[in-house]
Order: C-alpha cells, then sequence, then structure tokens
C-alpha cells in the first residue's frame, strides 16, 4: 500500500503542479485533460492488479465442507454412543433382575439409512452364577441378536 | 447435555481476540462488560486527540478568512487563490497522516478478520452440522467465507487505496478548479459505496434464499439419521431423546462459538470503526462551521476527509455485518 500510495502522492502533486502553472485557456485545458486521462490510467492500472487475484480460490470453502462433513460424523457418532449408552443400561438391569453379575459392552454401526447392533459381549464369572441362560434368551430376544459373546473371567 | 458438548475448542479459545476463560456463560458475558469497558476507552481517548486537531483546524481556517479580508482591498484574485491554496495544503498536513493511520488501521482489522473467519467459521460450521443442520450451515457459511474472502480481498487491494486516492483527487480538482479531476473523484467515490452495497446486499439475498431452500433438505437428513436408528429393536422413543439431547448440546456449542465469534469480530473492528465514525462527524461539523466564515475550498477539504472516513466505515460494517449475519441467520432463523 505504501509504494502505491507514494506514486498516488508523486502524481497528484505533479498534477496540481503542472494545473496551476499550466496557460489559460485552450492549451490549458489540454494539459488539465492530458493530466487527468494519465491519472485515470494510474487508477485503471491499479484496479488491473485485481485482475489477477484467483477468484476461484476466494470462492473455496473446502474448510467449511470438511467441517460440516466431521459434525455431520459427529452428530451420528453421539447418537449412536448415547443409544449404546442406553442398551448397556438396560442389558445390565436384566442382567441385576436375574442376579447376574456381568460387565456390557456394545458396539452399534449407523450407516446412511441402517442401524444394526454389531456386538453385544458379556464378561463376567458365569461358570459360578445361575441364571445366565435366561439373561441371554431375553437379550436375543429383545434386542433381535443372534449371538451374544460371552467372556469368561 | 452430551460431554462432547461441554468443553469448547481450545485452538478457538487462543484466537479470539479477549481472554474468554473456557467459554462458560460467565465468561461470555465477562467478555461484554470487557467490550464496553473498550468502546468507553476507546471514544474517550479519540474525542480528546479529534479536540486538538479541530481547534488547529478552526485556527487555520480562521487565519486564512483574516488573510482573505485583508487582502480584499488588492485589485487581482490571485492573493487570494495563494491564500486558499496555502490554507488547503496546511489541512492537509494536519490531517493527512492521521486519516491515513486511521484507514490504514482499518484496512488492519479487515484483515484480521479474515484470518479470523478461517478458525470460526468452519467450526461454526462444524457444530451447526452436529446440530441437525448439515446442509443450512455448509450453504449459509460458505456464503459467508466467499463474502468475506472478497471483501477482504476489495477492500485490501482496492477500496482503502482509493479513498486516499479520492480524498487527494477531490481535493486537487478543487485546488486546481478541475472539474475533471472531481468528477473523477466523485465517480470512485460512487463506485466504491456500490461496491459496499452491492456486496451487502448480495450476501443478505444469498443467505436469505439458500436459508429457505436448504432447510427443507436438514430436515431430511435428520429423519434418515433417527429412521436408521429406530430400526435396532428394542430402543423404541430413546430414539427421538437421544437424537434431542444430541441436537440440543451441539446447539448450545454453536449458539455459543456464534456469540464469542460475533464479540470477536466486534472486537476486531471497533477501535477503527469508533475512531473513523468520530472523525467523520467532527470533520462534517468542521466543514460545515468553516463554510460560514471561510472559502468554500477548505470547507469542501474537510467534507472530502469527512466522507473519505464514511467509505472506510462502510466497508469496515459491510465486511463484519456479513459474518455477524451469517452466524445470527443460522442461530436465529433455523433455530435448535
Amino acid at each position: 500500500m505504501g509504494v502505491v500510495l507514494e506514486k498516488l502522492l508523486l502524481i497528484t502533486a505533479v498534477y496540481g503542479v503542472i494545473v496551476i502553472v499550466s496557460p489559460k485557456g485552450e492549451n490549458g485545458n489540454i494539459v488539465k485533460f492530458a493530466c487527468a486521462i494519465g491519472m485515470m490510467v494510474f487508477l485503471i492500472n491499479t484496479a488491473a492488479d485485481m485482475s489477477f487475484i484467483d477468484i476461484s480460490g476466494l470462492m473455496r470453502t473446502d474448510e467449511i465442507k470438511q467441517g460440516a462433513a466431521k459434525g455431520k460424523e459427529m452428530m451420528k457418532t453421539e447418537i449412536n454412543k448415547e443409544i449404546a449408552t442406553y442398551i448397556e443400561k438396560d442389558i445390565s438391569d436384566i442382567c441385576e433382575r436375574y442376579g447376574v453379575k456381568s460387565d456390557v459392552e456394545i458396539e452399534i454401526t449407523i450407516e446412511d439409512g441402517n442401524a444394526q447392533i454389531e456386538k453385544i459381549e458379556l464378561k463376567g464369572d458365569f461358570a459360578s452364577q445361575q441364571g445366565t441362560g435366561f439373561v441371554m434368551n431375553e437379550i436375543k430376544n429383545k434386542y433381535g441378536v443372534h449371538e451374544v459373546i460371552i467372556i469368561e473371567d | 447435555m452430551p460431554v462432547y458438548a461441554n468443553e469448547m475448542p481450545q485452538d478457538f479459545l487462543e484466537s479470539l481476540p479477549f481472554d474468554a476463560g473456557n467459554g462458560s456463560v460467565e465468561d461470555v458475558e465477562n467478555s461484554y462488560y470487557h467490550l464496553a469497558d473498550n468502546v468507553k476507552e476507546t471514544i474517550v481517548t479519540e474525542m480528546k486527540s479529534i479536540a486538538a486537531k479541530a481547534r488547529d483546524i478552526l485556527l487555520v481556517c480562521g487565519v486564512c478568512a483574516a488573510a482573505a479580508i485583508i487582502n480584499k482591498t488588492a485589485e487581482d484574485n490571485k492573493g487570494r487563490k495563494i491564500i486558499e491554496i496555502a490554507g488547503v495544503a496546511v489541512l492537509l498536513m494536519l490531517c493527512l497522516a492521521d486519516t491515513e493511520a486511521i484507514i490504514f488501521q482499518s484496512k488492519g482489522a479487515i484483515g484480521k478478520i479474515g484470518l479470523f473467519s478461517k478458525i470460526l467459521l468452519p467450526l461454526f460450521a462444524m457444530w451447526a452440522s452436529c446440530a441437525g443442520k448439515p446442509l443450512s450451515s455448509v450453504f449459509i457459511t460458505s456464503g459467508a467465507m466467499a463474502y468475506t474472502n472478497i471483501c477482504c480481498i476489495l477492500a485490501e487491494k482496492l477500496i482503502f487505496i482509493y479513498i486516499i486516492a479520492y480524498i487527494l483527487l477531490k481535493i486537487a480538482g478543487e485546488v486546481t478548479e478541475n472539474e475533471i479531476s472531481s468528477g473523477i473523484a466523485d465517480g470512485m467515490k460512487s463506485a466504491m459505496l456500490f461496491l459496499v452495497k452491492a456486496c451487502l446486499t448480495g450476501v443478505s439475498f444469498y443467505m436469505t434464499m439458500s436459508g429457505c431452500i436448504v432447510s427443507a433438505g436438514d430436515s431430511a437428513a435428520l429423519k434418515t439419521t433417527k429412521a436408521a436408528v429406530s430400526i435396532l429393536p428394542g430402543v423404541g422413543t430413546v430414539v427421538a431423546e437421544v437424537t434431542e439431547s444430541v441436537i440440543s448440546g451441539a446447539a448450545v456449542m454453536r449458539n455459543s462459538i456464534g456469540v464469542l465469534g460475533a464479540i470477536s469480530i466486534i472486537y476486531f473492528i471497533l477501535e477503527p470503526f469508533i475512531k473513523c465514525f468520530i472523525n467523520m462527524v467532527v470533520f462534517k461539523v468542521i466543514s460545515v462551521i468553516s463554510a460560514s466564515f471561510t472559502s468554500e475550498m477548505m470547507s469542501v477539504a474537510m467534507r472530502t476527509i469527512a466522507d473519505g472516513y464514511s467509505i472506510a466505515l462502510g466497508m469496515l460494517a459491510a465486511v463484519s455485518g456479513g459474518i455477524i449475519m451469517a452466524i445470527a441467520v443460522s442461530v436465529s432463523i433455523f433455530g435448535g
């Protein structure tokens, strides 16, 4: 900006001096007109610098699209997590009802238009506990899964 | 509220021009008080500075008026003309350095807004998308980003240079009584104001229209996600409750980021905006007062400088207004 302003000040000063000392009448008008054209050329040149600017670059909004996509994924993941937490708590309640002590782990995937329970894992000392069979049956019936993985401690 | 929506991103907090703590409601409230204090301090400082300048300007106008009265008895008009030119030269020496500094500061503020928008808008889009508005967030924030980029380039490369050029050309035209020069300056002023208005109208139109068009798409996207989870047996109405909880948590975060972003943008433009506004008003007042006792040329010079400030004000308002409008549209119209 500094260089442009310096040029501008110089041109304005030269222009002012020429106009003040220029002869009156037609000759003076020609000088004034020539100076005004010179000033216009300078201004247009400054504006023309703008033509080198990459307009498509200014319109590029990749970060926004990436941010929005991340937000959408985050929403899905959070819904997924919250529902998994709900199901884990529900299964824990079922275990408690049958007197079975167990850690519950569950994994759900949500793709566009489809969601499914990938795995239900029960972790505990099942050999010494009764009622594990009832728990598994209720989970299978309620959540429509074919297999509940049991991991013995 | 989900845990993920309780922590404000650290890189965003670090990019703010004020200390927002951890982005809690109290911190946002404190930032309002800081903003109000900053406004008061800037107004007081600038008023003190401009009062001294106004006194000097009026003194120069008074000396020129007195010299013109003394010279009135002379037969030719040359002496009077020289007094006027000398008066305008002294006025320019008094004012132009400060004017250039304030305009340069405005340019710097717009540059800072440009950089800040690159952090704010993608983050805002992310949380708006998470709040169940994936399409409108992309359309509105993309519009705001493209608009900010274009405005920043226009401001930095063209308008702030042309403001100085306008002041010099207009005053040169008046001093030399050259209509061509004055005409070019007036044309430049009209073109700059047209650019500012066109940018602001364009972005308002884009945001309103895109908002109307894509809000239906957002509902469809949310329904698809809800429907997908509803397929799971045994979850019943939990899906709706969980979705509401996730969306409302994200909406709170989106709104907090939006409010902090809007306050930051006001922080960036605050000082140059107040300086430009006070200078514009003072120069307009001096122009009116000086017109009553000194030559027309001096009055026009003051009015031209005031016009320069008003163009800078317009540009500052246009750049900051575009981003604040995008945030306001996202937060208020699409709700959530």
